[in-house]
């Protein structure tokens, strides 16, 4: 005991005595901030030259989009969950077009022209044109997820797209014009407050289902606001009720059948956003990996039938190294350490660090984050689409993030965030090791929005990846990628002839020389979003490509051999190949 | 909050050059989110006093949370140069060196972490997955196997347990290990629920941190000598926050440093309910009713004093006094200031101690117990008083 005069300590918002159990209490905000492993501190030396280079030229490409969160001060929490982007090729003219994702008026706003989602048709001159009425797919939903693939293999991809309210489904017309057949597909899902979505051939036969995540279970009835030091936030997702997913088998007829009971899938309720449906554990089907705001995340094994099992937890995937909850955003996957197994990447809230997971093999990840500073830079920033890709065509892959504070306002509470922060690339080095070269590549890093989904292609066909950047309550980011001294590459499109037409789910393996890289065509991926049909392999100086591997989902492998380097490729189930 | 500021800018323009005025106003921009600014109060404090530990551990974490890992090693270890042992700072130091990518720094920091404290189950926590890292799944296991021990709470320590007997293909103590992982997350899970579902914002939280912010301004004042002052902040701080325990105790030591004994007992009786294990509470509340010559009740308060710290030696000092005063049950007596003596072998205590064995007609133990108490404080006049009269006796 004693009675003396006592001294005054520091009771910040950091201290030292409350920040003593930081895996324990990742729920306090202002105590995780303290707690979670910080930061990373890798930087690349001064005077190596960044090999990224990225160009922002959305203000020559005549793309005029603005995003809407159709808010009007009650703070909706779906507000700051929209929302996707897709990148693909709607009309088969060997060029990736743009679509848009747009939210609506939500109760209190009042819109004199309905906000709508847009597509944009590329010109193949840096620019592009506003199709979507003519299009047919100006769709006036609340939107929040995309994905495209071919349902009814007539060659050409379709659009799905996840609401606030009923989803739509625009069957692709090969015209250039698209019809919605929701209804007669029985896609709809109800009413739900929607997420990632993913076309993906579960069964093996040959036609693509429909996995469909959901937020959570909101209304206007149980809206809530919260505040922070006073100032007005977003309600958190645990403030709302959470949902299960749907799963919808492909009738082969343009109709679905809702397996979600069946197929195991709603045993699970959660609050998705973001997902990758990939095959993590090679076993020649695709399972389905969904990113869960503020819980575990899922992961949905396939038995190669259509039905799936959740186990995320054993795999190492559910948590973070400490076997925290993130509020997880969205998620990537490829091959990283390019070892032949699918690693995934994922973005998630501030004062969290963006997680990479290296495939050990037998099903297991291991959190690599802070060993290969593959976090580098995320830290005060909410994260959200994002991509193991490269960027300066080595033959490995950097990392790409869209950050953008989930709150409006959150400078008034916390001088450390930034409502509409830069974005990050993460250049991959030595060692399979990542260093945060931001600052050093480009305009492009310098624009500050609060960015939502994002999508990675070749939009000018030159050879290496650019990239499409949806900034919510804002106009889009297009960055050209104009790497000053890149290296070879070859681009890769597949087309099924006994399996589903775009490929998706199938696995290709390239190897040029020393370098053997793999990829997956996914079919939904990132932050609600797809891109990426095309793959594309980066392959430094290699000046021929020894063989490329396919092997298709439910099908057998093809393999193609001495192909020339910087080409696009279309690969036909059955050995054809096509120059494009 | 705009009081907050204000009343911490007023403080500040009184006491330029004093350490705490610095302090608190980065403390309070550090609540109001501004870590920035507040890392720039907090320098000047340190400016002021450059001994303060404390100070330079909210630093690091100040440069830690902003990503600055270097320096933030470099704030924490000015901390163990002014406290070596200071629970903590090297576990602190050994997140940045893993963030850093220096596992074999971040081993060594937590190696020393747990050479101070044995029990920390986060450092082994660490510690485990630092090991696990390397795929060094046994020495993981042992660590985590040890966190758990340390607290069998510890839901993140069998996530590290499950993980590596997974590793190790030791699947059935796997599987026990995720049991247990999921039944605590459930809990947690739920607990943060209830949380967040009682709460659903914080402005009821606004008063009780300008509550908490005038309670450290009243302690300043009090600590520099304006009892006024320092009233008028407690005052404040227990308007907005009536449960704010250290400014009903902070109030109760100036009523009872200025004979207003009841205010004060009103306080420390108040304080003592929010806080029953604050043993100074009682105890203070004990002296006063030996003031006011309320015996049953001093001697009820002394022993919830002695109930809440028995390891510490006043509880059983004043008690002893007490009897000793009054003349009465004069073995027990002797008996707690035995006990005092034992807990703690202060001068006070072996005076204490001398006085009872002479109360009770033991001489040679009254003698021994006094020279003990005048080897420990050769200048206590009291003491020598005591001593000599002893000497004296026939």
């Amino acid at each position: 005991m004693n009675n003396t005069k006592n001294s005054i300590s520091i009771c910040s918002s950091v201290p030292e005595t409350t920040a003593s159990h930081p895996v324990v209490s990742p729920v306090l905000v202002v105590c995780a901030a303290a707690l979670a492993l910080l930061g990373m501190g890798r930087l690349l030396h001064a005077e190596s030259p960044c090999p990224i280079r990225l160009t922002d030229v959305t203000g020559q490409t005549g793309i005029t989009f603005r995003h809407t969160d159709g808010s009007s001060g009650q703070r909706y929490i779906v507000e700051s969950v929209t929302a996707g982007l897709l990148l693909f090729d709607y009309d088969g003219d060997n060029d990736v077009d743009i679509y848009f994702i747009n939210g609506a008026p939500l109760k209190g706003m009042v819109a004199k022209i309905p906000p709508a989602n847009a597509l944009y048709r590329n010109n193949s001159d840096g620019t592009f044109t506003d199709v979507t009425g003519r299009a047919g797919v100006g769709d006036t939903g609340y939107g929040l997820g995309v994905t495209a693939g071919d349902y009814d293999n007539d060659g050409d991809p379709d659009i799905y797209v996840n609401n606030y309210g009923p989803n739509v489904l625009y069957r692709n017309n090969a015209d250039g014009t698209f019809t919605d057949v929701t209804e007669q597909a029985g896609v709809a899902n109800g009413s739900k407050v929607g997420a990632a979505v993913f076309f993906l051939d579960m069964d093996k036969d040959a036609d693509l289902d429909l996995f469909v995540a959901n937020y959570l279970d909101f209304t206007y009835e149980n809206h809530l606001m919260r505040t922070e030091k006073g100032f007005p936030k977003y309600a958190g997702p645990m403030d709302f009720p959470p949902t299960p997913n749907a799963l919808f088998r492909n009738n082969g007829d343009g109709t679905f059948t809702d397996v979600s009971e069946a197929s195991g899938v709603a045993a699970h309720k959660g609050w998705g956003m973001g997902g990758v449906s990939a095959d993590y554990d090679g076993d020649g089907d695709t399972d389905v990996f969904v990113a869960n705001d503020v819980s575990a995340n899922f992961l949905f094994q396939n038995d190669g039938t259509g039905h799936f099992q959740e186990v995320a937890l054993f795999a190492g995937l559910a948590y973070d190294v400490n076997g925290d909850e993130h509020g997880s955003m969205g998620i990537d996957c490829g091959d990283y350490n390019n070892d032949g197994r699918l690693d995934f990447y994922e973005t998630s809230y501030a004062e969290e660090y963006a997680t990479l997971y290296k495939n050990l093999g037998d099903g297991l990840f291991e959190d690599v984050t802070f060993v290969t500073g593959a976090g580098a830079g995320t830290y005060p920033y909410v994260t959200w689409g994002a991509s193991l890709v490269d960027l300066d065509n080595d033959g490995d892959r950097d990392i790409f993030v869209a950050c953008g504070d989930l709150q409006d306002n959150v400078e008034l509470y916390n001088t450390t965030r930034k409502t509409n922060p830069p974005n990050l690339v993460l250049l991959h080095v030595a060692n399979d090791t990542f260093v945060d070269v931001s600052a050093q590549c480009g305009d492009g890093l310098r624009i500050e929005r609060r960015s939502r989904g994002a999508g990675f292609d070749d939009l000018d066909n030159d050879g290496d990846v650019d990239i499409v950047i949806l900034n919510a309550r804002s106009e889009p980011t297009i960055l050209r990628n104009d790497a000053p001294a890149k290296g070879n590459w070859l681009q890769v499109r597949l087309c099924g002839t006994r399996t589903n037409r775009d490929g998706i789910g199938a696995r290709v393996k390239v190897t040029a020389g020393d370098l053997v890289q793999w990829d997956e065509v996914h079919g939904g991926r990132g932050y609600q979003s797809h891109y990426g049909s095309r793959l594309h392999f980066g392959l430094g100086p290699r000046q021929t490509i020894d063989r490329v591997e396919v092997r298709w989902i439910g099908g057998g492998t093809d393999t193609y051999t001495n192909l020339k380097v910087n080409q696009d490729v279309l690969l036909i189930e059955g050995g054809g190949i096509q120059v494009r | 909050m705009r009081e907050e500021l204000q009343i911490a800018k007023a403080l500040l323009a009184e006491f330029p050059d004093e350490a705490d005025p610095w302090v608190i106003s980065g403390n309070v921009l550090s609540s109001h989110g501004d870590l920035p600014q507040a890392e720039t109060y907090w320098q000047e404090a340190l400016k002021r006093n450059p001994r303060r530990d404390d100070v330079y551990s909210s630093l690091g974490w100040a440069a830690m949370q902003q990503e600055r890992h270097e320096q933030a090693v470099a704030y924490w270890r000015r901390t163990l140069e002014i406290r070596h042992d200071c629970p903590g700072v090297h576990k602190n130091i050994a997140r940045a060196w893993i963030v850093l990518g220096r596992s074999a720094d971040a081993i060594e920091e937590l190696q020393q972490e747990l050479r101070l404290f044995p029990q920390d189950s986060l450092s082994h926590f660490f510690l485990g997955e630092l090991y696990q890292q390397q795929k060094d799944y046994e020495q993981a296991k042992i660590q985590f196997q040890a966190a758990v021990r340390c607290d069998p709470a510890f839901t993140n320590g069998y996530y590290g347990l499950a993980t590596v007997c997974t590793r190790l293909g030791q699947m059935e103590q796997a599987a026990g290990h995720w049991q247990t992982f999921r039944t605590l997350k459930a809990e947690e899970r739920k607990n943060l629920k209830a949380r967040k579902t009682a709460n659903p914002n914080d402005l009821a939280d606004i008063p009780l941190r300008v509550a908490r912010t005038c309670g450290h301004i009243g302690l300043f004042y009090q600590n520099q000598g304006h009892p006024a002052q320092a009233e008028r902040f407690y005052l404040r701080a227990l308007e907005l926050d009536p449960r704010h325990a250290e400014s009903l105790k902070g109030l109760a030591q100036i009523y009872q440093a200025a004979g207003r004994f009841s205010e004060a007992l009103a306080r420390y009786t108040a304080a003592s309910r929010l806080e029953p294990d604050d043993a100074v509470c009682h105890l203070n509340a004990g002296l006063i009713y030996i003031q006011l010559q309320r015996g049953p009740d001093a001697e009820a308060a002394l022993r919830r004093a002695i109930e809440a710290d028995p390891a510490g030696s006043a509880g059983y000092r004043e008690l002893a006094r007490m009897f000793l005063r009054q003349g009465t049950r004069l073995d027990e007596a002797r008996q707690l200031a035995q006990q005092a003596v034992a807990a703690e072998p202060l001068a006070v205590n072996y005076y204490v101690l001398g006085w009872a064995c002479d109360k009770n007609g033991d001489l040679a133990n009254a003698l021994s117990a006094m020279r003990r108490a005048l080897e420990l404080e050769p200048a206590n006049e009291q003491y020598q008083k005591l001593y000599l009269h002893l000497q004296q006796r026939p």
